[in-house]
């Protein structure tokens, strides 16, 4: 297998007969390992759809999705949500930290939920890296937006998961913090080998990726 | 060979060493069983003396009734018993039923003890004997997943099924291991690719301008012109190789640093001296065309170090500015900002020239690329600047963006970004 994700005719319907949408159809897009692709459109072009559906969030009404050579939508429920956990990062654009749990804490959350030892050594390291040693007791509302959503990225990262998919990551913050939170999420997935796949309709932060998918009315225009 | 030799003979010691243990084992098995057996032999001999000491009291005495009485109180028995016995004639076994009886007993006792040893040994070795087969399976299995991974050029996806937490662990490095291997194998074979499209590229790049010189010289040569003519066609055969020197130039630094004959050393080192390093490179550009340079810096920057490779860097900030000066116009400003954040250093250099057109936005940094306003394309240029610039901001783990300017004026704003350390 040479991309770790692979869509194959990829589509996603919603309505009934007389008002159906295809809100993506007949998506085929590779994802090769370590790539940092961003998957730019307006709203309602159906990104959000596809960032699902690579996520196994949301069944396809047709099509496949390869993980890592896995047909995700070829398992069954809850051998999706152990493999979705352990191999998939997700980053919100809001945020979605734990409010009652500190910077640590959160980060290593999804090991936690998935009963794994936490390598600290690596935690330590990633923490370094994305700049949150001084805050690592802190609660998640004494943060700023951007330290927020470097420690979102610090938990994508924890689980070292086989790609992460962040949905409008920088929705939320100022221009300059959403071009240093994006260098720093490349920065940080180049260093351990990650993939990453990015939704955004910001052209700006898409620069920084290094390769960019134009999505129009559920249909990829690639450039 | 000696490493061959030394694991064999770790392997006979322990193997040595499992054998010790269940030498061990089974002694101390034998022991239990035997101080078992042994108590209770021991029990049924005592058992067999106090039924024959009852016995012969009863027997030996005048008063049975009061001796049974005596002895349900738990008094002791008269006498030896087997004296008693021997007075009456009962010496052997055969007519002794109660010392049959127990000797019938301590047999069965001592067949059992020996039985149940048996047992247990045979389901030791049993148990052995299968985990060791299972051992051995797993390492063949382990043995020909690695021979796979040598030989096949598609990753290896481990077994899930539940296996021995060690087997389990090796399975995965094992795993880690293939993909490592697969990801190099992938590597060479996509920089021998880009090797080939960079050659591809620079003679079609090449091509061109070395005809359209050709051409000139020809007519130069040939043609009959008037001296007009002919220091116009000579002017034009400079253009060409001046064009044709840069671009040299320019492709000797991209091959060099795709080829990785050229790589980033990182020092500490003060970025604002690269920076000025820079601005004295290109000042004379800027001052022909009446330019005028602004640096927006806070004093912590100006002493600031971090990690770059000042040569490096240097010609990556010179392409961004010669950018700016070249589409810019007579008596323009550039502002140059330094701004320190969290992780990045961000430096953004503004100009208001003629801007980039938002389709073109993504394409400027691509390799070759010209842009398509006819300002441009007037201008010398190899293409090459900006695709340099990035991969020397990559390669220091930043980025270089461009922002449309969202007031409307003209011109474009270049972002780098460099990590602080």
């Amino acid at each position: 297998m040479e991309s770790i994700v692979r869509t194959e005719g990829l589509s996603k319907k919603y309505g009934s007969k007389q008002n159906e949408f295809y809100a993506i159809s007949n998506i085929n897009m590779e994802v090769k390992q370590g790539e940092f692709v961003a998957i730019v459109g307006k709203s309602g072009s159906g990104k959000s759809t596809l960032l699902h559906l690579l996520g196994g969030l949301d069944r396809p009404t047709s099509g496949k999705v390869y993980l890592n050579g896995k047909d995700i939508y070829g398992m069954k429920e809850d051998d999706l949500a152990i493999y979705r956990r352990r191999k998939i990062g997700f980053i919100f654009q809001a945020f979605n930290l734990v409010s009652s749990i500190n910077v640590w804490e959160n980060m290593v959350l999804p090991l936690g939920l998935d009963g794994k030892q936490v390598d600290e050594t690596y935690m330590k390291e990633i923490i370094e890296t994305l700049g949150l040693e001084s805050k690592i007791h802190s609660l998640p509302n004494t943060l700023s937006g951007g330290q927020q959503q470097r420690v979102a990225i610090g938990r994508a990262l924890s689980t070292k998961p086989d790609v992460i998919l962040a949905d409008e990551p920088t929705g939320n913050l100022d221009t300059k913090t959403s071009d240093e939170v994006i260098s720093l999420l490349k920065l940080s997935a180049k260093k351990y080998g990650q993939t990453i796949i990015m939704i955004t309709h910001d052209e700006d932060i898409a620069q920084i990726a290094d390769r960019r998918l134009v999505i129009e009315d559920g249909k990829v225009v690639r450039e | 060979m000696g490493k061959g030799l030394s694991n064999m003979s770790r392997i006979s010691r322990e193997s040595q060493c499992n054998k010790k243990m269940y030498g061990w084992i089974c002694s101390v098995l034998f022991l239990l069983i035997a101080v078992v057996t042994s108590i209770l032999c021991y029990r049924e001999v005592e058992q067999y003396k106090e039924k024959i000491g009852i016995l012969a009291t009863m027997v030996d005495t005048s008063d049975p009734l009061h001796t049974a009485a005596s002895l349900m109180k738990g008094e002791e028995t008269t006498k030896s018993a087997s004296s008693v016995l021997k007075e009456y004639g009962y010496t052997s076994a055969y007519e002794d039923y109660f010392k049959k009886n127990c000797i019938q007993q301590i047999w069965k006792y001592i067949g059992g003890a020996i039985s149940i040893y048996m047992l247990l040994l045979l389901l030791f070795y049993g148990t052995t004997r299968y985990q060791r087969n299972v051992y051995r399976e797993q390492m063949i299995d382990i043995q020909k997943r690695v021979s796979q991974i040598r030989s096949e050029s598609d990753e290896w996806v481990p077994p899930i099924d539940k296996q021995g937490e060690e087997v389990q662990k090796i399975y995965e490095e094992l795993a880690a291991f293939s993909k490592t291997i697969h990801l190099m194998k992938k590597q060479m074979i996509q920089e021998k690719e880009e090797t080939k499209s960079l050659v591809t590229d620079i003679s079609h790049q090449l091509k061109t301008p070395v005809a359209a010189l050709k051409t000139c010289f020809e007519i130069v040569e040939k043609q009959e012109l008037s001296e007009l003519e002919r220091e116009e066609f000579l002017a034009r055969c400079n253009h060409q190789l001046r064009g044709l020197e840069n671009m040299l130039a320019a492709l000797l630094n991209i091959s060099r640093m795709e080829t990785g004959m050229i790589t980033i050393q990182l020092e500490e080192a003060p970025i604002f001296s690269t920076f000025v390093e820079a601005m004295n490179r290109v000042y004379v550009k800027a001052r022909e065309k009446k330019i005028e340079l602004v640096v927006e810096a806070e004093e912590e920057v100006q002493k600031l170090q971090i990690p770059h490779d000042p040569k490096w860097l240097c010609e990556a900030l010179i392409n961004v500015l010669d950018n700016a000066i070249k589409y810019s116009t007579r008596n323009q400003t550039i502002t140059i900002r330094f701004l320190l954040r969290t992780t990045f250093l961000r430096i953004e250099i503004e100009d208001q020239g003629i801007g980039i057109p938002k389709e073109e936005v993504n394409k400027i940094f691509k390799r070759f690329y010209r842009g398509q306003l006819q300002e441009v394309k007037e201008q010398e240029g190899s293409g090459v600047g900006l695709y340099l610039t990035r991969e020397i901001l990559n390669r220091h783990g930043g980025t270089i963006t461009v922002h449309v300017k969202s007031d409307g004026t003209s011109g474009s704003i270049f972002v780098l970004q460099i990590p602080k350390k």
